[in-house]
């Protein structure tokens, strides 16, 4: 009961500083993964093993067999990664390669994920080889103003967890990540005037982040239920950029109750972190219904809206995900972004 | 570790990060009513976002508040930066071509085409005064791919350009450099539009509408001085070749008071400082 009342304490604490934030829309997720996609902040309420590792680092030490993934992760508009990277090969910019960004003045996004994973009961490693994210969006007819950020990381990820008893668990992730980065907001005038050249010059930073999590996974009971906090992002950094170090609460529960030859979760995430616009942009509801020949998940917030699908195939794992964010500014506009995404796995 | 100290060990560590988000949330307000005012612009809801960027004005220094504030300003004088930049951004051709000159073409002024009246100082000055006819009509010409902004919206564009005196960084100069450029332009079809005028007008070169022109002419003189400045800022490195153009190119005190006592916006007769001009041909 103690435990609750500590839980029910963090979740009033955050939803008192979430009451009265009125802040702007940022980019979703950096989290790369189809169930983490079609889930959203509801990843954190289920471990359905389609992703390589859980989001919630106490679910590993649920695992009951080693498997090994590597994953090949694509969302959206692919066209741009040469643009992407072609951002962070130089080391400044030109007027024509200005020129160029501001000339479609469309936004783009592109994820891209090379993964490799293995994990088993108590632990489990991952390491990125290779991540490339770009998005870019315009706003402000009368003198154009871009923002962009750009980033191709490499990433070791290890997490470890261990049981209290009582199906009460506790987890860390340690996340090890090199990252090549541009984030800037700079206008038409910034560009071109004479340290225009500079605001593509892409930084280095490397980053050490420790993200727990405690979880409680009613396994013998008939609804399964599962809740728990994981704070997420919490990391040191040997040089602090504008997007990386931005801790995010979740507290988290789903009921995952057995039906015909599959088991249907259904859960809720809340969450906190500086970008929350309102305290209804905190929750989001998800589904997954997993059977035995495929996954489908599905989640639903107060401005977004996702599905998805994964289906193990022998030692081939397939799946797809699309995810709509409506981006409200203040009720003056609108904004819609969606993501497509594929991923193409190996099991061993 | 027993289970309720972890307990109390990740609720305390929650909740000091909860109060250290604290300390970046007005910033995030701030960018968020940014935001706002943006997508205001973006529904050409000027009013608006200029209230409501006056108002962030007040309580921040912020720059790209203030870079927002003029562009707001701008646009409800019917300027946006799609419609205008890539012709405003060819500046340095414009500029190479100004320095070149084309000295194949035709002369406005000729002295042959004077009377026999006309003082031979008058004749000696006629070539001069030809060359930056033809400068005016060059540039004039160039410009005229830049939007017009009628009269009652300058004021607009004024107030921009004084918003973005505020900061002495190249981005926010190179644009106020832009506004006065297009500012520039509706200066010289003014003052061309009153040429019109003077045509139909039997007074002549000594019609009072001789003092407006050249009060749009001293206008665009002056802004031409305060482009080149921010054009200065724009571009460190350029420094020292514009300050030797402002030099070679500014009006002596003379030539400015001269400037300035005949120059009135609503118009005054120059004859009884040139009675010369009386007898020339328009």
């Amino acid at each position: 009961m103690s435990r609750l009342a500590l839980i029910v304490l963090i979740f009033g604490l955050s939803a008192a500083q979430a009451a009265p934030l009125r802040v702007g829309p940022t980019l979703a997720t950096y989290r790369m993964g189809i169930a983490a996609d079609a889930l959203g902040a509801a990843c954190f309420a289920f471990d359905l093993g389609a992703d390589t590792l859980p989001c919630q680092p106490a679910d590993i030490v649920l695992t009951r067999e080693n498997r090994g993934q590597a994953r090949l992760y694509l969302a959206n508009n692919l066209r741009v990664s040469n643009e992407a990277l072609e951002i962070l090969r130089r080391n400044e910019s030109t007027p024509e390669f200005l020129e160029e960004i501001f000339s479609e003045r469309r936004s783009s996004e592109l994820q891209a994920a090379l993964d490799f994973a293995w994990r088993r009961e108590g632990w489990g490693l991952q390491l990125t080889p290779a991540r490339l994210f770009y998005h870019s969006s315009f706003r402000n007819e009368a003198l154009t103003e871009a923002r962009l950020l750009v980033f191709r990381e490499e990433s070791a990820s290890l997490q470890w967890g261990r049981g209290l008893g009582d199906g009460w668990a506790v987890g860390f992730q340690t996340r090890l990540v090199h990252r090549r980065f541009v984030s800037q907001s700079f206008f038409l005038s910034d560009a071109y005037s004479e340290s225009g050249r500079r605001l593509l010059e892409p930084e280095e930073q490397t980053l050490l982040y420790l993200e727990p999590g405690i979880q409680y996974h009613g396994l013998d009971q008939d609804l399964q239920p599962r809740f728990g906090a994981t704070m997420t992002n919490l990391g040191v950094t040997d040089r602090a950029s504008s997007f990386s170090r931005r801790p995010q609460l979740h507290v988290a529960g789903s009921i995952n109750p057995a039906i015909g030859e599959g088991r249907l979760g259904i859960g809720v995430d809340a969450f906190l972190h500086e970008d929350l616009v309102e305290a209804k942009d905190a929750f989001t509801l998800g589904v997954a219904w997993t059977l035995p020949i495929f996954q489908v998940f599905g989640s639903i917030g107060a401005d977004t809206g996702a599905v998805g699908v994964n289906v193990p195939m022998g030692v081939f794992n397939l799946g797809a995900s699309f995810r709509r964010e409506t981006l409200d500014f203040g009720g003056i506009a609108e904004s819609r972004e969606t993501k497509a995404a594929l991923a193409l796995g190996l099991n061993f | 570790m027993t289970k309720p100290r972890a307990l109390v060990l990740t609720a305390s560590l929650c909740a000091a990060l909860i109060a250290g988000c604290q300390s970046n949330r007005d910033e995030r307000v701030r960018e968020s009513e940014i935001d706002r005012a943006g997508a205001l612009i973006d529904q050409e809801r000027y009013d608006e976002a200029i209230a409501m960027l006056e108002d962030l004005r007040r309580d921040s220094g912020q720059l790209k508040i203030r870079v927002y504030l003029a562009s707001a300003y701008a646009g409800r004088a019917g300027l946006k930066s799609v419609e205008y930049w890539q012709i405003a951004r060819r500046y340095r051709q414009i500029l190479e071509d100004e320095r070149n000159g084309d000295p194949a073409a035709a002369p406005v002024l000729s002295p042959k085409s004077l009377p026999a009246v006309v003082p031979k100082w008058v004749r000696f000055a006629i070539p001069h005064f030809d060359k930056k006819l033809r400068e005016f009509n060059r540039v004039r010409a160039r410009l005229s791919a830049l939007p017009l902004i009628r009269s009652e919206k300058r004021a607009d564009l004024e107030k921009a350009r004084e918003i973005l005196t505020e900061s002495a960084q190249e981005g926010p100069r190179l644009y106020r450099a832009v506004l006065g450029i297009i500012l520039m332009r509706s200066h010289f079809e003014e003052a061309n539009e009153r040429v019109a005028e003077l045509d139909a007008d039997k007074e002549g070169n000594c019609s009072p509408v001789v003092g407006a022109i050249l009060h749009q002419l001293k206008l665009s003189y002056i802004l031409t001085v305060e482009i080149l400045s921010d054009l200065r800022l724009a571009f460190p490195s350029k420094a020292g070749e514009i300050d030797a153009f402002i030099a070679q190119n500014q009006l002596t005190i003379p030539q400015r008071e001269q400037l300035e006592a005949l120059a009135r916006p609503e118009g005054r007769s120059i004859c009884r400082d040139f009675p010369a001009l009386k007898g020339m041909p328009r």
